[in-house]
């Protein structure tokens, strides 16, 4: 795939994150402005409720993909800016990254899946 | 016979890796740039153990065991950075991605004296930056240090 595409994917997952990622931070960490209580937000039985609601199933596994590629992605930018990465070794990095982020999103969509099926 | 040299001349990296932190007398949004990359860094790096602790919430067992573990020591204090970096890194994203599509580049211009400094077109953009970061961190800590440890 053509690097500008991929630049243009990161910056789409950016954009969705702006809104995934608001309402988890929203609901974790300006709780009480929603009108959650944030002294139980963590307590199992408000994690396993949030869990089994379709909302939230929705938003997290938005939220999974678009933050492994905006961050894996931002990271292989970063290191491809290294003058002294070679072409074969970037081949090796974009791999182990392709590879350990497929992992993070089965592990994720998994416990996300399986926590909604309750 | 002598010929000219066609490639061009080229300089050492001299700086390598500090010139990622370094930006010598350019402006406040050069910072910003690296900033932006630490706090990507920073939430990036927090993910996978994010990712590992949730998914222990498929028993209860298991969650209150894990939650006590993250409740220890600097840990609630760590993550509190992370949503600091967070914040700071979606509202200065968004600023990247608007002057990215230029929406808040200046209109090109002929170059008569005096001349205008084209970076502070979108000066107020970064203040803005700041400003929405103080104000949605500020609510969270009051969050995280007033009523969650009350």
């Amino acid at each position: 795939m053509r690097e500008s595409t991929l630049w243009l994917f990161h910056l789409l997952a950016g954009a969705v994150l702006l809104t995934v990622l608001g309402v988890h931070y929203g609901v974790m960490h300006l709780s009480n402005l929603f009108g959650i209580d944030h002294a139980t937000v963590l307590s199992f039985s408000s994690v396993s409720g949030r869990s089994g609601r379709f909302f939230y199933l929705v938003v997290y596994l938005v939220l999974l993909p678009a933050a492994l590629y905006h961050g894996l992605y931002g990271l292989r930018s970063l290191i491809f800016e290294l003058s002294f990465i070679g072409l074969v070794l970037r081949r090796w990095i974009s791999r182990i990254l392709i590879l350990s982020g497929s992992g993070f999103l089965i592990y994720g969509a998994y416990a996300i899946i399986a926590g909604f099926l309750g | 016979m002598k010929f000219f040299q066609l490639e061009p001349k080229t300089h050492a990296n001299y700086l390598g890796v500090k010139g990622w932190a370094y930006g010598g007398r350019y402006g406040i949004e050069r910072y910003l740039y690296t900033l932006q990359r630490v706090t990507g860094l920073g939430v990036l790096l927090y993910l996978p153990m994010h990712l590992i602790v949730t998914s222990q919430k498929l028993n209860q067992a298991g969650w209150e065991q894990v939650m006590g573990l993250v409740a220890r020591g600097l840990l609630p204090f760590g993550e509190f950075l992370v949503f600091v970096g967070g914040v700071f890194h979606a509202f200065n994203g968004i600023r990247l991605l608007l002057t990215h599509f230029g929406f808040l580049m200046a209109q090109p211009a002929r170059p008569i004296y005096p001349f205008t400094v084209a970076a502070l077109k979108q000066r107020w953009a970064v203040y803005l930056v700041f400003v929405m970061t103080t104000v949605v961190v500020g609510y969270g800590a009051w969050e995280f240090l007033i009523v969650a440890h009350h």
